[in-house]
């Protein structure tokens, strides 16, 4: 009977072995986050400090630049992620119907995926700065008769330039994350619904999109999760005042004082809460999804 | 053959009429999929025109407001980018060699996880589950400037292992993602012949595991590469100064007066990426595609 | 090779455990070839898995030729597995495939693919060696499966439901081809199969399992003959399943009444093949025989019967007959119209009668 359990307890080892070297990499990613949070308390034992304190969250929600900051990442990512979903949605729908190839979603999707937000900046600037080719073409049009008439790109505090840096990255991944379900939940209920009688653009409101919802929640909150929290973008193409969260908290880490450090770790502790937010609600989908997979077994 | 013949016929005509019910849905389709076409096409524009721009403006010497044109072309650009005073061949290298270790270490260590939640039942999956996209919805920027501090007193920051390893965290998830879904797709099937078969675990994995999940693994691999030659901020805070990369040598270029100068470095940046990743594509077309074709047929 | 499955006893589920297999025995003697049969979900394939390795048993033991094998992994055991689903393996070509458990074996490159063209031959698939897997039918695949199971002399060849995925006049061919390697092999094989006539057909031996346990376990005359429960007595298909009482020694159910002997008073369930039933027109009051018991063939209706429909097969015409709501089938040569009036002569050796 010995050997027996032997392989039994091998068998039930396995599991755990292959995940170890996941777990430990988010153990650190968690590490960090939790850290950061933490030294936003006050609690910093490399500097000796063990005490918990609720006064630079506190200064922090006081400070009028904060809460500016607060609203203007909030208005950047809420209206990037729903205008990506929309578009993310149009796009994996066109790719559907069209029974996109591969090397057309190469096209339409790849290539704006591994197009690091960096160069999206760089082709905005190039398009839409004062001097940008668009400006020109208004010019020559004669809509615009001067530089520096058309709505600056870089600095402007309505966001418009890095909105629609996110938009140009990811709707293309919205579509990404959802055109292979899309196509097989298409191709399987879609068709059925076409022939018992609804129209292509009912069944894809009727039945695609709905069995759709789990996969475009997940990726509307990724993308909002990810505009809410990136640094680049924002520093590159965002106004003096107010500046995006993850720029202002920066700004905060780099000065010496150690004080701002702990008031940079606020503004984080901030950023993780709204994130965590949105990860519960990405956790309850996963719930749902696996419950939904139960009563398919 | 006279059995496979006899396959061929027994097998159409029940078809028959599932084939003609087909045509009829695609014609249907058909009407409507210009619609469709019309906007992929507009997407594809909208994606390619800001490449083409990125190449003319670093070939541009002269290009005046409010030209429609570049006056003067000249590679001044990219010759100063690459003379030796840059050092653009180090950072280059360095850069792909991050990426390229990232892609290794996230993609052995994804497929490990995505095999564990395929195929095995283990205390805490869901939890698990959860835990592994974390990365997805935490701000980096977050985790960066919380994990400084572990960094540095680990000997880690400032450090090309360290970059690779912060690089390797924030991509996991995606190639979780994707090995996931290949992993699902490929299931045990041949796996348990190839034991019953005589195959140890190790030349399992070699003579089939492998083989089988090269698409996924090729893709998930390409996936990370590309998000690892991307990171700015992470690569900032960890790298310091000390660890260059494209990425961070590129940045102040981006928004600079000198649009040549940072148009240059986007193309090189540009080609960098996509060269590596057509490198993926056509070891994925040389490799996977018979698997690719039975696996989907 | 000669082995013994003991009391194999395997549950799924974390929490609820359901028993798929409950204490399984039977015995397998050198070079039989044995047939596990059953209903799908019975078990059968489980227990394949579990002689091979693949799944892990909760208790009991798989002996080779008088050794426990259950400490060794699926790829230590030398066994051979054919499943349904072929599972050729895309990135070989067919002789690589069929080769691919003696390169596993250590033999080298040349010899191994001598041999696996030598099997191929065997399997009427000479020539085919430098094709690709995916450019063959499914018999083909399913006999390089077959190739490749038997290329490294297992000890005991394994065929998980090898011929279900087949067309019915394929599979007689296949059947046929492993019945060929069977006798020129002589390796010891366990197949898996639902189908009873195929069992009966090719076996040396057939275990019935259901709801994972063994019901009977004998050769194919006497499964067929002496089916032990009514389960085993109806797997081989065409017949009618028919409740009623036994009382002294006599079943009986809406005057039709069938010897019973030994079998406890009390409810019991008959099974009545088909070719063990014939009709005739009802006689006229009075001119009707005095049922003849102890003899092979005998008249089991005390009254008549009524036919509630008749279907047409081709060769037969297939009536059944209304016993109080319940369906007696019985074939004859012309077709009964509805509501007519029929004695039914009954076969003692094709119904069985079991308590319920």
């Amino acid at each position: 009977m010995k050997p027996l359990q032997a392989r039994r307890i091998r068998q039930r080892i396995t599991p755990y072995l292959l995940v170890t070297p996941t777990i430990i990499l988010v153990g650190v990613f968690v590490y960090g986050v939790v850290n950061g949070v933490l030294q936003g308390f006050g609690i910093m034992p490399f500097l000796g400090r063990t005490e918990l304190t609720l006064d630079y969250y506190i200064e922090a929600l006081n400070r009028r630049d904060l809460i500016a900051s607060l609203n203007y990442s909030l208005y950047i990512s809420l209206t990037s992620s729903v205008l990506a979903l929309i578009g993310g949605i149009v796009l994996s729908a066109a790719l559907t119907r069209v029974q996109a190839s591969r090397r057309r979603q190469l096209l339409n999707i790849q290539i704006p995926l591994m197009t690091a937000h960096t160069i999206v900046v760089l082709f905005l600037v190039s398009l839409f700065a004062g001097s940008g080719l668009f400006p020109r073409l208004l010019f020559w049009l004669g809509v615009i008769d001067d530089v520096g008439v058309f709505p600056s790109i870089i600095g402007g505090a309505s966001g418009w330039g890095i909105i629609l840096v996110y938009l140009w990255k990811e709707i293309p991944f919205v579509a990404f994350y959802t055109a292979t379900i899309m196509m097989h939940v298409s191709s399987r209920y879609g068709e059925a619904a076409e022939t018992l009688g609804a129209s292509s653009l009912r069944s894809f409101f009727s039945v695609t999109l709905p069995l759709c919802k789990g996969a475009l929640t997940k990726a509307f909150l990724i993308v909002f999760a990810f505009s809410f929290g990136a640094y680049e973008v924002p520093f590159l193409l965002g106004p003096t005042l107010p500046k995006a969260l993850p720029v202002l908290a920066y700004l905060e880490f780099q000065n010496p004082d150690i004080l701002n450090r702990s008031y940079a770790m606020a503004i984080n502790g901030i950023m993780a809460l709204i994130c965590c937010i949105a990860a519960l609600v990405y956790f309850l989908v996963l719930q749902k999804e696996r419950k939904e997979r139960k009563t398919d077994e | 053959m006279n059995e496979g013949k006899q396959i061929a016929e027994d097998s159409n005509s029940p078809q028959r009429g599932h084939a003609a019910h087909k045509q009829l849905l695609k014609k249907h389709r058909r009407s409507h999929a210009w619609v469709s076409g019309f906007f992929l096409i507009v997407h594809l524009l909208c994606i390619l025109m800001p490449l083409g721009i990125i190449v003319t403006w670093s070939f541009t010497a002269s290009w005046p407001w409010p030209e429609l044109l570049p006056q003067e072309f000249s590679s001044r650009g990219l010759v100063e980018l690459f003379s030796p005073r840059q050092g653009l061949g180090l950072v280059l290298g360095q850069s792909v060699g991050i990426a390229l270790g990232t892609a290794l270490l996230s993609t052995v260590i994804a497929t490990c996880a995505a095999r564990a939640l395929a195929f095995h039942d283990f205390f805490g999956k869901e939890l698990f589950r959860f835990a592994s996209v974390l990365p997805f919805l935490i701000p980096s920027t977050v985790f960066a400037m919380g994990i400084q501090v572990l960094f540095i007193r680990a000997g880690l920051a400032n450090t090309v292992l360290g970059v690779i390893l912060a690089h390797t965290i924030v991509s996991l998830p995606y190639a979780i993602a994707i090995m996931g879904e290949v992993t699902i797709a490929a299931g045990m099937r041949l796996e348990q012949q190839a034991r019953v078969l005589g195959a140890s675990p190790l030349r399992t994995c070699l003579h089939v595991q492998v083989p089988q999940l090269l698409p996924g693994i090729l893709s998930a691999a390409s996936m990370v590469y590309i998000i690892s030659f991307s990171q700015y901020f992470l690569t900032l805070l960890i790298g310091g100064g000390a660890v260059k990369t494209l990425a961070t040598v590129m940045f102040p270029f981006l928004t600079s007066g000198d649009r040549t100068i940072a148009s240059a470095y986007g193309l090189v940046f540009l080609l960098a990426t996509l060269v590596v990743f057509f490198l993926f594509e056509l070891l994925l077309k040389r490799f996977a595609n018979r698997e690719v074709s039975y696996f989907e047929g | 090779m000669e082995m013994k499955v003991q009391e194999i006893t395997v549950s799924l589920g974390r929490k609820e455990k359901r028993k798929i297999l409950d204490s399984v025995s039977f015995d397998v003697r050198e070079g039989e070839f044995l047939s596990l049969l059953g209903a799908s979900g019975a078990g059968k394939s489980t227990l394949l898995k579990v002689i091979a390795g693949i799944t892990v048993q909760d208790s009991g033991a798989i002996i080779f030729d008088g050794q426990a094998i259950d400490d060794l992994a699926p790829h230590r055991r030398n066994i051979g597995f054919v499943f349904q689903d072929t599972r050729l393996f895309p990135n070989m070509n067919v002789e690589e495939n069929v080769a691919f458990p003696c390169k596993m074996a250590g033999m080298s490159r040349k010899k191994r693919l001598d041999h696996a063209r030598h099997l191929l031959e065997c399997v009427q698939l000479a020539g085919f060696g430098e094709r690709q897997v995916t450019s063959l039918s499914g018999g083909q695949q399913q006999r390089i499966a077959l190739a490749r199971a038997l290329a490294a002399q297992p000890r005991v060849l394994l065929l998980d439901e090898p011929f279900s995925g087949l067309d019915e006049d394929l599979r007689d061919d296949m059947r046929s081809l492993l019945l060929r390697l069977h006798r020129d092999f002589g390796t010891t094989t366990i197949m898996v199969t639902h189908d009873a006539v195929e069992a009966l057909e090719m076996s040396d031996r057939i275990v019935y399992i259901s709801k994972g346990c063994v019901l009977q376990d004998g050769s194919p005359p006497e499964l067929y003959a002496q089916p032990q429960t009514k389960e085993v007595a109806a797997c081989f298909g065409d017949c009618s399943t028919l409740e009623g009482t036994v009382r002294d020694g006599v079943f009986s159910v809406a005057g039709l009444e069938l010897a019973a002997e030994s079998i406890a008073d009390g409810a019991a369930v008959a099974v009545i093949r088909y070719q063990a039933v014939s009709l005739r027109k009802a006689a006229k009051e009075g001119d009707r025989e005095p049922s003849q018991e102890g003899m092979a063939a005998y008249q089991a209706t005390r009254k008549p019967l009524h036919i509630r429909c008749s279907v047409y097969r081709g060769d037969i015409h297939l009536a059944r007959v209304d016993v109080e709501g319940q369906t007696l089938t019985v074939p004859s040569s012309s077709s009964f119209g509805p509501g007519m009036a029929v004695d039914v002569i009954v076969d003692a050796e094709g119904c069985f009668i079991y308590s319920l």
